[in-house]
């Protein structure tokens, strides 16, 4: 599994484009949020958790009618955060 | 407006040219902005005449607080659109709110058919209908060049005068027509430019020179400064002046949710040579902004054209956005930056309205591809990724060339009518589609928001989040949301200041120049104007529950995957209902 991060969130993951997770028995997203935010720290956990914030896609697909951040994942998914997109 | 007591609208009749002022206390309900516009357009249009008839109104008006704040820059019009017959509503910044303040003016409502051409001159102590014989037919920058020399007001900076106008487009009536301010914002949408045309009105010039007092000035200065600060010291903004809106090619790309050649996909190859970089690094040569604004997000870009044999170039300039680039860029397969700059000066010279015209090409190429038109039909060759087409295209638009253009000039909806290809057709209840294709948020969203914009109710925003999806729960983001842009929408900030003026701040600010709010009024403020405008709507014949929404929605996945026709509707059906619970209320 491999998290890969966009853009402005980058700011809160000192650079870092890519995270591998440690622990390799996440079944949903939340839980590698959770490890995530452990590994970053609290600037990282609290920029994810504004709803406004960032785009999660799973395998390039929202997650909107996969559960959320229930979303399943599993080894071998491609976890990419992106930047939330505004308009005005 | 500022310290005052009642709404100073103006009212202009184009055909004998008299004028009246009317000072309107009971418009104080509405706060400013799109509020009072919405009742004045209710108590000034005629549903039983078409949207172009000299009677039928065009209204513009400034909001509570417009330009005495930070990022309460834009000017709102309302009148009825000629694309979709129905509530006509567009938003344009520049200078214009500014102008409008200074000539001492809330509102400005324009009925009447000019006897000719001509263009209409507001100043702090005069107002005339002057004649612009001399500059109808020409495009919006010549219109530009020759009114900003006419429009001299001695002594004084042309940073206190604003002009609107419009270009062959608007003169030939083509249903989105736009109407350019200040050479790089527009009313882009639902046709605004159309209506000026029929009323013989090429442009209006707005200058003003008044000095307003702020009766508590400490107060007012520090509200002042800390929204200043909100606007340029934090995250909050910054990434409109950085990259601009282009920022959004790559996200949506990445996500599927880019509206790709006519929107047979999802995502664009080539979306890395047109995104928010690419144009500043091949193309950037400035940043500008709206008279108010300490952040400056208009991004000028610069290609240099050759305009003939024997090294003869020009220098072409035009500010680009996200969804002139989605419009002029993915949707047709165009993959240079210095193309869709090519494109997008076309339009702009024309005085079309980008994404109108983006997407009746896109439908228009796959048209001809599929043999629902021919050759004969379109006069050139259209096809995704070929932009010298689709240059003669845009062209023949304007000019209403053949029965085809002028077809296609009523909007895709009416020419998929005339043609077939409706399943393909990009609208959204009559309005040719903006760039998002992300979920059931964006597109019932817009099949249900007022004007049926992306910004009626930013229904884009609810597909990123990462909450699961609940009809219900959708239903009301959507319903709530349109009513809080009411509300905004009456100050008329800069919608990329969402964030920076919370309830707090607008109360703050608000009461610090003669209003006396609280949180609740602003509730009921949106709510009245929500409640307005889907009476509007619904005097003009609009019903929710009739959208048919085109077959490629429910087939090109979006970014949350396939969409269900049957959830849409039941989407639809659920708001509808919650707007019309709206419509009885007595408020
Ligand atoms: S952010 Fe951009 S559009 Fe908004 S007011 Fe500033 S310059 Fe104008």
């Amino acid at each position: 599994m491999t998290v890969n991060f966009y853009g402005n969130i980058k700011k809160h993951t000192n650079g870092e484009g890519t995270y591998v997770p440690v622990n390799k028995t996440h079944s949903t997203l939340r839980d590698v949020l959770d490890e995530l935010n452990v590994h970053f720290g609290d600037s990282f956990a609290s920029f994810i958790s504004d709803n406004e914030a960032c785009l999660f896609l799973v395998n390039g697909k929202g997650i909107k009618h996969t559960g959320g951040l229930d979303t399943p994942v599993c080894n071998g998914d491609i976890i990419n955060i992106l930047p939330f997109v505004e308009a005005g | 407006m500022i310290n005052e007591k009642y709404i100073r609208v103006l009212f202009v009749d184009m055909n004998t040219g008299k004028i009246r002022v009317e000072l309107r206390e009971d418009l104080m309900a509405y706060l400013g902005g799109v509020g009072i516009a919405s009742r004045l357009l209710m108590e000034n249009m005629n549903p039983e005449l078409k949207p172009t008839d000299p009677e039928q109104p065009i209204v513009f008006a400034i909001g509570a607080g417009a330009y005495v704040f930070p990022v309460l820059t834009k000017t709102v019009a309302m009148f009825i659109s000629p694309l979709t017959g129905e509530l006509g509503e567009s938003y344009a910044g520049a200078r214009m709110a500014m102008a409008m303040l200074m000539a001492g003016y809330d509102a400005l409502v324009i009925t009447g058919k000019a006897k000719r051409h001509s263009y209409l001159s507001v100043s702090t102590d005069n107002v005339s209908v002057r004649d612009a014989r001399a500059i109808w037919g020409l495009n919006v920058e010549e219109t530009g060049h020759t009114l900003r020399n006419r429009e001299h007001h001695k002594g004084d900076s042309i940073g206190k005068r604003a002009i609107i106008r419009i270009g062959p487009a608007g003169e030939n009536g083509v249903s989105f027509a736009c109407v350019c301010v200040d050479t790089y914002r527009h009313f882009g949408r639902l046709g605004l430019g159309a209506i000026m045309g029929s009323k013989n009105l090429k442009a209006v010039s707005i200058y003003g020179n008044r000095s307003i007092p702020i009766l508590d000035h400490k107060k007012y200065f520090k509200v002042y400064q800390e929204i200043y600060k909100k606007c340029t010291s934090t995250d909050m903004m910054a990434k409109y002046h950085d990259a601009g809106t282009p920022i959004n090619i790559m996200p949506l790309n990445q996500a599927g949710g880019l509206p790709t050649r006519n929107m047979q996909e999802g995502s664009f190859e080539a979306a890395s040579d047109i995104c928010g970089d690419s144009f500043a690094e091949k193309n950037l040569i400035r940043k500008m902004a709206c008279t108010g604004c300490p952040v400056g997000c208009i991004h000028i870009g610069m290609y240099r054209r050759e305009f003939d044999k024997g090294h003869e170039y020009e220098a072409i300039n035009v500010s680009y956005d996200y969804e002139l680039i989605f419009a002029l860029g993915t949707f047709l397969g165009i993959s240079s930056t210095d193309k869709i700059i090519a494109l997008i000066d076309v339009v702009e010279k024309c005085g079309l309205d980008a994404m109108s015209t983006g997407v009746c090409l896109g439908w228009a190429t796959d048209a001809l591809k599929n043999g629902y038109i021919s050759t004969e039909d379109t006069l050139v060759e259209l096809e995704f990724g070929v932009y010298g087409g689709y240059i003669e295209a845009i062209k023949h638009l304007s000019d209403g060339t053949n029965a085809f253009y002028r077809n296609l000039g009523k909007g895709v909806k009416h020419a998929a009518s005339k043609y077939g290809g409706g399943d393909f057709a990009m609208h959204v209840a009559g309005t040719e589609m903006a760039g998002y294709h992300t979920g059931y948020g964006s597109l019932v969203g817009a099949a249900v928001g007022a004007r049926h914009s992306h910004l009626c109710n930013g229904g884009y925003s609810f597909d990123q989040e990462s909450t699961k999806f609940d009809p219900d729960e959708l239903v009301d983001k959507l319903f709530n949301e349109e009513i809080e842009r009411c509300m905004t929408n009456s100050l008329v900030m800069c919608l990329f200041a969402r964030k920076i003026y919370d309830r707090p701040t607008i109360l703050e600010a608000l009461n610090t120049i003669g209003w006396s709010l609280t949180d609740e009024d602003l509730t009921a403020i949106g709510r009245r104007i929500l409640r307005e405008k889907l009476l509007i709507k619904k005097a003009l014949g609009f019903k929710q529950k009739s959208v048919k929404l085109p077959k490629r929605f429910f087939q090109t996945p979006s970014m949350n995957g396939v969409l269900n026709e049957e959830t849409a509707n039941m989407l639809i059906r659920k708001y509808s209902e919650k707007a019309d619970e709206l419509m009885n209320e007595a408020l």
